[in-house]
């Protein structure tokens, strides 16, 4: 595949590196790709890489290294990376209530969307969704593969609390709080399971590059799971998937 | 052990931050002003990436049950002992029941209480910082309380005699009016050429939301030039596709008023990000209160190197007089 990056300085601790304007799991595999890579043999001073959906994002120590020294060696793994190997990644089922009261926003994005709440949740549940990047608070996995049809507007104001495990739609994008937090997104619905656990040994349970699907589930069968993830008794279904 | 007798207005346990963990979410939290955090550690003769006290504005009252040597450096919160003054920026001794208090922020909002051997909290992801929003590291993930018994640890790696001090240069000076440095960018490009200017050209006020989170500034509403948003991006034309943000990253909701991240900021989102603060910035840009002025001054990359070199000469110097005090 002919790239052509665009490299840019984020202040004097990062480096941009553009490879696509728009969202594409081409594009997601080159990076998952070059992080590889980096990881595998980092160059003097690179603290991490942190992907998003065109891009991905390398925080270097510039106490070590600088932009200039570093550019050569990043564009040497761009160059490198591939779209064609087969990589095994995770697949998280997320069980979502999208029951009153968990789901605040349900009849809006019904009106919005036209479709009934039966298809709705039909079309919500149907992909495995690909985690694209995490952030914007810890464990918040970033989706792709909704279904256009589900798009729905931001809200124009945007709550001061939406509860960890809210399931929300904004524009093109679905995707879960994993911490209860401010936030715009229109809520369909809410999680018994946490994505961000502070007392376990890896708080945060997704990375970028897994999937995950969600599965309905009643009230009583989110109050039942919660409990056992109180008690710390409930395990969540992963499966293998060969991507 | 230290008694909490008052907490201040909020006093958390940082280091030199949760590094590593952005592909998270996690942001890096730790002290905000990081030279004068580590000027601190150094006084107090402790290895780096000890955890110090970050006393915001108004300081705690702090009972030691058991001696102790510490120092105190960033923004002037002068510190009292028994209620004498003690000097900041040198090495202090403390003995078993002393009581250290603080009069009135007179420069900057944050200063650095070191203790040697480091305060003693669990390490979390690497770190011992405080990160509020989740609710770890620090003592209890959270702002320390009246009642709270704070550990000493043994991160000690020198014993530093006590009045051994730094000057001059190496005391960092808080004005009304900060001038903070920036490399413009990444999406400048989606303000217009009139307002990327007025960007530099403004005296912001920094508005009372300015926290461990980040800084919003008050001045002029800037305008973004009109498009059709792409793909996965917001309405506004301030949203581009989400992206991460690394702390020192400024962004302008809806032209209105700019907000510069800080040490616990959410790590990406769909706000176009104008500027990039230097690190050796971020030191002072947390040295700001409510009301005063900053104004954004553009540099290359070559001058912020030259600036983090600068920064790092002067703590090399730092270090290099406690090993021969």
């Amino acid at each position: 595949m002919t790239l052509s990056p665009v490299y840019s300085p984020i202040g004097d601790q990062g480096v941009r590196i553009l490879l696509d304007t728009s969202i594409s799991e081409k594009t997601h595999v080159l990076i998952q790709s070059f992080i590889k890579q980096l990881k595998e043999n980092p160059p003097v001073g690179v603290i991490e890489a942190v992907p998003s959906y065109g891009a991905v994002t390398v925080y270097y120590d510039s106490t070590l290294t600088t932009y200039d020294q570093l550019l050569p060696d990043l564009d040497g793994y761009v160059k490198k990376a591939e779209t064609g190997t087969f990589k095994q990644a995770h697949l998280y089922y997320i069980p979502v209530c999208y029951e009153e009261p968990y789901a605040p926003d349900m009849e809006k994005v019904i009106q919005h969307t036209g479709l009934n709440r039966k298809r709705l949740i039909a079309m919500h549940t149907k992909p495995d969704y690909r985690i694209f990047m995490m952030g914007f608070t810890p464990g918040f996995p970033y989706l792709g593969g909704m279904d256009e049809r589900l798009a729905v507007p931001r809200l124009e104001t945007p709550r001061s609390l939406v509860k960890a495990g809210s399931v929300g739609i904004a524009n093109k994008q679905t995707g879960i709080y994993s911490i209860t937090s401010p936030g715009g997104w229109n809520i369909i619905g809410r999680s018994p399971i946490s994505l961000f656990d502070k007392e376990a040994d890896s708080p945060i349970l997704l990375q970028a590059g897994d999937f995950l699907n969600f599965y309905e589930i009643s009230a009583a069968e989110y109050r039942t799971i919660k409990e056992q993830v109180k008690q710390k008794n409930y395990t969540i279904r992963v499966k293998t998937k060969r991507v | 052990m230290i008694n909490v007798l008052k907490p201040g207005l909020q006093t958390t346990v940082q280091d030199d931050g949760r590094v590593g963990y952005y592909e998270t979410g996690m942001p890096p939290s730790g002290a905000v002003d990081q030279y004068s955090y580590a000027v601190a550690n150094m006084l107090a003769g402790n290895k780096k990436g000890a955890a110090v006290l970050e006393i915001t504005y108004m300081g705690p009252a702090l009972e030691f049950q058991e001696d102790a040597v510490i120092a105190i450096t960033g923004g002037v919160i002068p510190p009292q002992i028994n209620e004498a003054p003690v000097p900041m920026w040198e090495t202090l001794e403390v003995k078993k029941g002393d009581v250290l208090t603080f009069d009135f922020v007179k420069q900057g909002a944050r200063a650095y209480l070191a203790a040697a051997g480091g305060i003693d909290v669990p390490v979390i992801m690497d770190s011992r910082s405080t990160y509020t929003l989740c609710g770890i590291g620090g003592f209890d993930g959270r702002a320390l309380q009246e009642g709270d018994v704070l550990s000493i640890g043994n991160m000690q790696e020198k014993e530093v005699k006590p009045g051994t001090r730094v000057t001059g240069e190496y005391i960092p000076e808080f004005s009304a009016n900060h001038e903070i440095r920036v490399i413009i960018g990444l999406c400048s490009y989606r303000l217009t050429e009139e307002s990327k200017q007025r960007f530099l050209d403004i005296e912001w006020t920094v508005t009372p939301e300015a926290n461990r989170v980040g800084y919003r500034l008050k001045g002029e509403r800037l305008d973004f030039v009109p498009r059709e948003q792409p793909f996965g991006a917001g309405s506004n034309p301030s949203n581009v596709v989400d992206l991460g943000y690394p702390i020192g990253s400024i962004q302008v909701p809806d032209g209105i008023e700019p907000i510069a991240l800080l040490n616990d900021a959410v790590t990406g989102g769909g706000y176009a990000p104008v500027a990039t603060i230097i690190s050796t910035d971020l030191n002072r840009i947390g040295q700001a209160k409510t009301n005063e002025k900053i104004k954004f001054i553009s540099v290359t990359l070559e001058e912020a190197l030259e600036a983090r070199q600068q920064n790092n000469r002067k703590l090399a110097e730092v270090k290099q007089m406690m090993q021969s005090s």
